[in-house]
């Protein structure tokens, strides 16, 4: 039996061969009970959104004003770095040996002359700060109206030229 | 020993080539003087006129301490590369642009003086006087010294203007010529120091004190105003108006 005589057979066995089938306003009654039956999962989702995003706004609100309020968390801006000048460490001088008076002298037990006294070490070359008042020299360059163009250095200190 | 000598001939065969060629390079070996040019600038040159690089070969040495020439160049390449580079070379290395620049050393005062500057100061300065005068708050100016510089490209020039009561100023400039589109001197150093002598245990120290130490570019014909002033108290300045002369 080959396919054209199977569905030929098909076809003389179909009760509803001769109808014209459903109507366009059929096909569309049928599609709407059809959609309207299928539960909307994703509407209940989005229903629950703007509640969940107020919660957590309210959250975030709370959790500010407690860290806020908190004893000891003023927020205060950081305060400048002070302007200082640095100038050039003094050169490391030999420190004398400290004088001790004999009442202040400890008791302690002599050490055998042959020994020498560890050497006093000379201290670390310190960074001296100076006075924040100090300029540093500034070089201002500009034009005139006139075209004529300046270059300006404003030097620290008093002393005239 | 015929035969050594038999079995020598292709041993020498094979070597002549090498010594021929080594001759060869000898031979186009050519030691330049470098008078002006720099040696990384004649290298540069030199490889510029050698289209076939493998075949150079290019050495300088530099002579810092003589005063005639900078150094040498050794060339080793063939005769038509030499004689390209011999042109290059004479048109390269010739002697650096030298500038006039006149200088004026002034002393500016919030005080009014008794006599005016204007009538000291050359034509040439007047008009940037007269547009520092709107522009700078000191009401007076009194020319000071005044000095021509002669500087050549690249080589420091100096020179020394007397203060008033005995003082002593020197500047010390270097300029960089621009090229043909741009016509200005960048001044690429330029100090004005004011001389000091200091009172020592082995006797007077002399020094330099700097008061001014910047960079700018001149057109040539222009004058610029370079000045120095306190921060706090002193209420004088200094002030030097720069012109550069046009080449003669």
């Amino acid at each position: 039996m080959n396919d054209e005589r199977i569905r030929q057979i098909l076809r003389e066995g179909d009760p509803y061969a001769g109808e014209p089938g459903l109507s366009p306003e059929e096909i569309r009654e049928m599609r709407r009970t059809v959609l309207n039956a299928i539960p909307d999962h994703r509407e209940r989702r989005f229903r629950l959104l703007p509640a969940l995003a107020l919660a957590g706004a309210a959250a975030v609100a709370v959790l500010v004003a407690v860290l806020a309020l908190r004893p000891g968390s003023e927020i205060t801006p950081k305060a400048a770095p002070p302007r200082i000048a640095t100038v050039a460490p003094a050169p490391a001088q030999p420190v004398p040996p400290p004088v001790v008076r004999d009442e202040e002298r400890p008791k302690v037990r002599r050490e055998p002359r042959h020994r020498r006294r560890a050497p006093v070490p000379a201290p670390e070359p310190r960074e001296t700060v100076a006075s924040a008042e100090e300029t540093p020299v500034r070089e201002i360059q500009f034009t005139t109206p006139g075209g004529t163009r300046i270059l300006w250095t404003v030097a620290p200190g008093k002393a005239s030229f | 020993m015929k035969s050594a000598l038999l079995r020598s001939i292709p041993v020498l065969a094979l070597l002549l080539p090498g010594a021929l060629a080594a001759a060869q390079e000898a031979e186009n070996r050519v030691t330049y003087e470098l008078r002006f040019l720099g040696s990384h600038a004649a290298e540069v040159l030199a490889w510029d006129q050698c289209e076939q690089k493998e075949k150079c070969k290019v050495a300088t040495s530099s002579l810092p301490n003589d005063p005639n020439r900078r150094g040498f160049l050794e060339l080793g390449a063939a005769p038509a590369v030499q004689e390209k580079f011999a042109r290059a070379l004479a048109k390269a290395d010739t002697r650096p642009p030298s500038r006039n620049l006149q200088i004026l050393l002034l002393s500016a005062a919030m005080k009014s003086g008794t006599g005016t500057a204007a009538a000291e100061i050359p034509e040439n300065a007047q008009k940037a006087l007269a547009d520092i005068r709107k522009f700078l708050p000191f009401k007076s100016y009194q020319l000071v010294d005044a000095a021509w510089l002669t500087a050549t490209e690249g080589q420091a020039a100096q020179g020394r203007l007397a203060g008033s009561n005995g003082a002593a100023y020197q500047v010390k400039l270097r300029f960089r010529a621009g090229d043909q589109d741009t016509p200005a001197l960048f001044l690429d150093h330029f100090e004005l120091g004011q001389e000091m002598v200091v009172q020592t245990k082995d006797g007077p120290h002399y020094d330099t004190r700097r008061l001014i130490d910047t960079t700018f570019s001149v057109k040539v014909g222009e004058t610029v105003v370079v000045g120095t002033s306190r921060a706090d108290g002193a209420d004088g300045a200094l002030v030097v108006l720069v012109t550069a002369a046009p080449a003669s």
